[in-house]
């Protein structure tokens, strides 16, 4: 579970990054798409659940 | 999202990643606000304006937030200040904190793009300036979500500090940290102590009528575990004296030390708070239960004295029953707590886990001066052992082993604890050494120049005195040897020799102190491996004693046995004559 969980924050920390700097160049330049949307907020609920349970599981 | 918002997520994110120094978890949640630093501008306009709030908000506000520092290249600025500020260490870890402080910085920039737009306009993120990127959907400041991130990290933040005694509050410095803490795990303390002492936790009271059980052998309360683990029978300041910080010290372990006083009428009761002084006072014996159920006083304490420290390492039953002979006032401390405590990695923890293990190692050294004054049959004649020389200085010593000990190291139980890259650390802080079989590794009155672990074979630990040497201990693989001459900065007590050919990692000494003085978390498990090492050692030597103890008793009572035989034969012989 703490390897799960630490491997989600990396992502959703790395998905992050993407979305605010990359996004725009790589997928599109539009930020009222659906599909931006929706990635940004699930990226940003995986963030805080990962967070939380990295921290939940440290010894 | 509000900035109280970013600086908590960017130490949780720092403590979720193991930065493993309160500088360094400083440094990355501080560098997650760090985009919002251009309020200061927004401030210095409300000034210019005379706190016209209007003017400074058209004309400074919005053309300057979120235009300067939510971009890249105000990431990279953070991460190189970062980079300067980071901890102490190698390249390699000030490289790690920039990189952790940048993407707190970038986190920040992602966290704005969903949570923060004012209403009336949207956010501008920028990606290598700060220019026309919008958002119109974003949650605003006072939205919902934003509310509800913001409790459940506030609350975390008391689950945090209860659950690990560490808290955001560490972004403001040690002492903030160690009082908040201290409030939290205070009132835990407090309402535990109430369950224990009218007895619904099923855990003991800490007295009889007349003679009060502070610690009982074999006992365990409904947890599992001893219901106090360590007393000082006095007030904890000879562990806040000394170089640095007396009032982050004081913090440290004031916030988590409780008051205990032990009355006569079957009274307990725990206060806490920050360093209540008492009058030293009290008188507590020591008793084990001898092989044959007779029961043996082995110490007596007095104020000032210490004991139970061994269950803050190791959680485990109690080996002896300490029971107040008098009322006695002093302070404890659970294992909790002190885990908690030297979790912390700060100045005040580290110094006072050092101070656990000069404890252990006195009480290790007194029972093997008690060991040692008493014969035993293992005594053999003593070999010529050379003293004051160091046995190993001119043998070659190798970065790498003769066979793949690097998949080898994680297997030793010194490295239990251990991650793969902290036993990299400690590997790579050290170079192995072949010794064959008989060589001595240091010696008696030599210098302490290295402390060495047993990766392959096994060293013989042998006392010599007045042409005798007695084989203290074997320490196989995964041991630690020679570790306190390095740590006190002596020479060795004892001669090590090769009980076979084996494979040494030897750590030189100021490598040694370094790593186990230090604020990273390599350190933390440095020091708790050295003080299991000193149980390990303590608990041999306990065995040896009640096994010579009782030797001792069943020789004296053959001896008796003998002489009423010879009496018995005497009278015989009389009568016949």
């Amino acid at each position: 579970v703490s390897r799960l969980a630490r491997a989600a924050l990396w992502a959703s920390s790395a998905s992050g990054v993407f979305l605010a700097f990359a996004w725009p160049f790589v997928v599109s330049a539009d930020p009222e798409s659906a599909a931006f949307h929706a990635a940004a907020v699930a990226t940003v609920i995986v963030f805080f659940a990962s967070l939380a349970a990295t921290l939940a599981a440290r010894r | 999202m509000q900035g109280p918002t970013h600086l908590m997520v960017s130490w949780y994110f720092a403590e979720a990643t193991h930065a493993s120094a309160a500088r360094d978890r400083r440094i990355v949640a501080w560098a997650g606000l760090m985009p919002d630093v251009d309020v200061l501008a927004y401030l210095a306009a409300l000034v210019y304006y005379r706190f016209d709030k209007e003017l400074a908000f058209e004309n400074v506000w919005k053309e300057v937030h979120h235009r300067y520092t939510h971009n890249l290249s105000f990431v990279a600025v953070v991460g190189i200040v970062a980079y300067f500020l980071a901890s102490a260490g190698d390249a390699r870890h000030k490289v790690r904190i920039a990189g952790l402080a940048m993407l707190a910085c970038a986190l920040h920039n992602f966290l704005d793009v969903v949570g923060r737009a004012p209403r009336g306009r949207s956010t501008r993120f920028g990606r290598f300036h700060g220019t026309g990127w919008h958002a119109t959907w974003s949650w605003t400041i006072g939205d919902w979500q934003n509310i509800v991130i913001f409790v459940l990290l506030a609350a975390g933040m008391f689950a945090y500090a209860k659950a690990r005694g560490r808290s955001p509050m560490e972004c403001f410095g040690d002492r903030a940290d160690a009082w908040f803490c201290g409030i939290v795990r205070g009132q835990a303390r407090a309402r535990d102590s109430n369950r224990a002492c009218d007895g619904s936790s099923g855990g003991r009271c800490f007295s009889e009528s007349s003679r009060s059980s502070l610690l009982s052998a074999s006992t365990r309360s409904s947890n599992g575990r001893a219901a106090v683990h360590w007393v000082v029978a006095s007030t904890p300041d000879s562990f806040l004296q000394g170089p640095g910080r007396a009032g982050a010290r004081a913090a440290a372990l004031g916030g988590h030390a409780g008051f205990i006083h032990v009355g006569r009428h079957a009274r307990a009761s725990r206060r806490t708070g920050p360093r209540r002084l008492c009058d030293p006072r009290g008188l507590v014996e020591a008793e084990v239960t001898q092989p044959g159920g007779e029961k043996l006083v082995v110490a007596r304490l007095a104020a000032g004295s210490v004991f139970g420290e061994m269950a803050l390492i190791d959680l485990g039953t109690c080996t002896a029953t300490v029971r107040a002979t008098a009322s006695v006032d002093g302070w404890f401390i659970s294992n909790e707590d002190f885990r908690a405590i030297v979790s912390q990695r700060s100045a005040a923890a580290v110094r006072l886990q050092h101070a656990v293990t000069v404890m252990l190692a006195g009480k290790v050294a007194a029972l093997n001066a008690q060991l040692l004054d008493c014969a035993a049959p293992e005594d053999r004649s003593g070999r010529k052992l050379a003293t004051g020389i160091d046995p190993l200085a001119g043998v070659p010593r190798s970065r790498r082993a003769s066979f793949d000990a690097a998949a080898f190291l994680p297997r030793l139980p010194f490295f239990e604890h251990f991650s793969a890259d902290e036993i990299d650390e400690i590997a790579s802080s050290g170079a192995y050494v072949e010794v064959p079989r008989g060589q001595a590794i240091f010696a008696v009155d030599g210098p302490g120049s290295s402390a060495f672990i047993v990766v392959r074979g096994a060293a013989e630990i042998v006392h010599a005195k007045a042409g005798c040497e007695r084989r203290m201990a074997v320490m196989g693989p995964g041991q630690l040897i020679g570790y306190l001459a390095v740590l006190h900065e002596r020479a060795h007590g004892a001669h090590a020799l090769a009980r076979e050919s084996s494979l040494l990692l030897d750590i030189p000494a100021r490598a040694f102190r370094e790593i186990y003085l230090g604020d990273r978390a390599v350190s933390t498990r440095l020091r708790a491996a050295v003080q299991k090492s000193l149980l390990a050692s303590m608990a041999r030597t306990n065995r040896a004693l009640t096994r010579l103890l009782s030797q001792a008793r069943l020789d004296a009572a053959t001896m008796e046995g003998k002489t009423l035989e010879a009496a018995y034969h005497g009278q015989l012989t009389a009568a016949a004559d």
